[in-house]
């Protein structure tokens, strides 16, 4: 197996790296970062801020040539992070440089249905990247100190590879075969605003969204964000989910839920994590949906699909 | 033309003496409904209601209102409620002749004033009216000159337009209209070089506001699209305004922007394709 020395990489690897606490994490990322910095690659490192802080103090003089970018505000939203990578990608291979990125998108605060999304998120990082004729390496840090051991199972089963910072080997338990949509939510509660909706104007469908976002208290930009997010996701059931659809709206804790029933089929992994060309025409739903809200859950199967947008009550 | 406007979106159903209103619906239901309350309206305020009734329904205006729970024999019986078919409201003894036929609905208003209603509403739909007038065109005069009617004398005119129907043609009709064309969402006020958005724009009505902007592009001149009163635009709308621009090379201007249309042309790399103006109306 290929430790990290200047050894010619073949196509994506997608790394795990199990470390115990905060404060080994500079030391562990260090090896893998020094690399890339004496390849001359551009390095990213998305974390958390305060685990930023911690590595800038950590990793000394090599801090100043590494990016980062704060991990609770790039992905809060986990769908954002893949266009994220895709982007800085791009920047650097245009100007024939190489990239090599950290990325640990779960963090204390999480809630289940973010921590969901995270994982399917890791496993769709494989079929993003996958066949990109680009070579580049994405090491992805677990705190088994605070992390629950289901989620460092989950981990091992989404990535092909793991690192002890050094040398790569083969992950065993990794899955090649998951689709991000496998699976079901939890129900929504037993009471909730239900409004079926059909093909015509989606007035009542954005109206019945905009009080129940009003009266939880939900801010008036958001509130319209939220409206337009929604919209688009009704939309798209009525251009290809069957004609019709069930609108659900509730409040959660935190935030404002909203989920579309429909009759139809997603098939395509990455739909809504790659940015869609200037002139397409359509095919914008669930990209916007992943722009506008904090958190945007999709099921699908040859029952039907669902989607739920999560709008947070504070920004 | 005389422009009557407004900044306030009525609801459906309202109808001031002076006005003439163009409505688009989606199907007979919808149709009903509005007549219902346009019908109510009338009566309410004591105004003499004339319904044009296409032709063959066979008294289904009778039947919907009464169904409705509306008593309609009191007005029929006091002539406050006047029912016409397409060819009296239309045509002069079997023909053709728009002055003759203006000069008589003239006579009509003012005859109704002498017998007590300080104002006359009269509802049409316009499909059945194109069995019975000659073409598009002449329906379109026929527009015209109903509008100006409705400033000379105390009468407000409302034609319901079913969406399917009539498709493109609406862009058309729209700017005969001076009071614009409306659905169930929007409100759409047109005329060469110079269109106002009032209200929602979604996939139900994003068409119908393309093909009004399309048919008010002067020849080789600009167009400038006021989205001041624009309260929800989803990316079809704003995609379709992107596809205007694209086509005209460049020669929209859209005032008023809402800031959901902004979100949606920076989510979309839409920004470079539409000139956003800031500030008010142009």
């Amino acid at each position: 197996m290929s430790t990290l020395s200047a050894d010619r990489l073949d196509g994506f690897q997608h790394e795990v790296l199990l470390y115990e606490g905060a404060t080994q994490l500079p030391t562990r990322l260090r090896p893998f970062i020094e690399a890339g910095l004496d390849a001359d690659e551009a390095v990213l490192v998305v974390v958390t801020s305060d685990k930023i802080d911690l590595l800038r103090d950590g990793l000394g003089a090599a801090a100043k040539a590494v990016r980062f970018a704060p991990m609770e505000v790039l992905g809060r939203n986990p769908a954002r992070i893949i266009p994220a990578w895709r982007e800085f990608l791009d920047q650097h291979v245009a100007q024939g440089k190489g990239v090599r990125g950290v990325g640990e998108p779960i963090f204390r605060g999480r809630t289940e249905a973010e921590l969901d999304e995270c994982h399917r998120h890791e496993a769709l990082l494989n079929a993003a990247f996958a066949s990109s004729p680009e070579s580049w390496q994405l090491l992805c840090p677990y705190d088994v100190t605070t992390l629950d051991p289901s989620v460092v199972k989950q981990a091992h089963q989404n990535h092909p590879v793991v690192t002890d910072g050094r040398v790569l080997q083969p992950c065993a338990d990794y899955r090649h075969d998951s689709s991000p949509f496998e699976g079901e939510l939890p129900g929504p509660p037993a009471q909730h605003l239900a409004l079926p909706f059909e093909i015509g104007p989606l007035d009542q469908v954005r109206a019945v969204v905009a009080a129940h976002a009003q009266e939880a208290g939900l801010d008036i930009e958001r509130i319209a964000d939220l409206l337009l997010a929604v919209n688009e996701v009704a939309t798209n059931s009525l251009r290809h989910g069957g004609g019709d659809g069930v609108l659900r709206v509730w409040s959660e804790p935190r935030s404002v839920v909203c989920q579309v029933d429909d009759r139809g089929r997603i098939d395509e992994p990455l739909v809504g994590r790659r940015r869609p060309p200037v002139d397409s025409h359509g095919g914008r739903g669930v990209w916007l949906a992943n722009q506008l809200c904090d958190l945007v859950q999709i099921r699908s199967s040859a029952a039907g699909t669902t989607v739920r947008l999560h709008m947070g009550l504070h920004g | 033309m005389e422009i009557l406007d407004r900044d306030v979106f009525e609801p459906s159903g309202t109808s001031d003496p002076g006005s003439h209103r163009c409505l688009v619906f989606d199907d007979a239901g919808e149709l009903v409904e509005r007549i219902v309350a346009w019908a109510q309206e009338g009566f309410d305020s004591g105004e003499r209601v004339v319904y044009v009734e296409p032709t063959g329904r066979g008294g289904a205006f009778v039947r919907d209102l009464t169904a409705a729970g509306l008593d309609l024999d009191a007005p029929l019986r006091d002539g406050q409620l006047v029912l016409l078919s397409a060819e009296d409201a239309l045509l002069v003894d079997g023909d053709w002749d728009l002055a003759r036929r203006m000069a008589l609905h003239e006579r009509f208003v003012q005859d109704s004033v002498r017998d007590g209603f300080a104002h006359v509403r009269m509802a049409a739909e316009a499909a059945p009216a194109l069995g019975v007038i000659p073409d598009l065109a002449a329906l379109r005069a026929y527009e015209i000159g109903m509008g100006r009617l409705a400033t000379r004398v105390p009468v407000s005119v409302t034609c319901f337009y079913e969406r399917q129907a009539f498709g493109a043609e609406l862009g058309r009709i729209a700017l005969v209209h001076p009071r614009g064309m409306e659905d169930r969402q929007m409100r759409v006020i047109a005329e060469p070089g110079h269109v106002r958005v009032v209200g929602e724009v979604d996939i139900s009505n994003t068409h119908l506001m393309g093909s009004i902007l399309d048919e008010a592009v002067p020849v080789g001149g600009s167009l400038v699209i006021d989205l001041a009163g624009v309260s929800f635009i989803d990316v079809g709308g704003a995609g379709r305004l992107v596809e205007l621009a694209r086509r005209l090379g460049g020669r929209v201007r859209v005032v008023g922007a809402p800031r959901q249309l902004q979100r949606i042309l920076v989510a979309a790399d839409w920004q470079d394709e539409l000139e956003l103006v800031s500030g008010g109306a142009a």
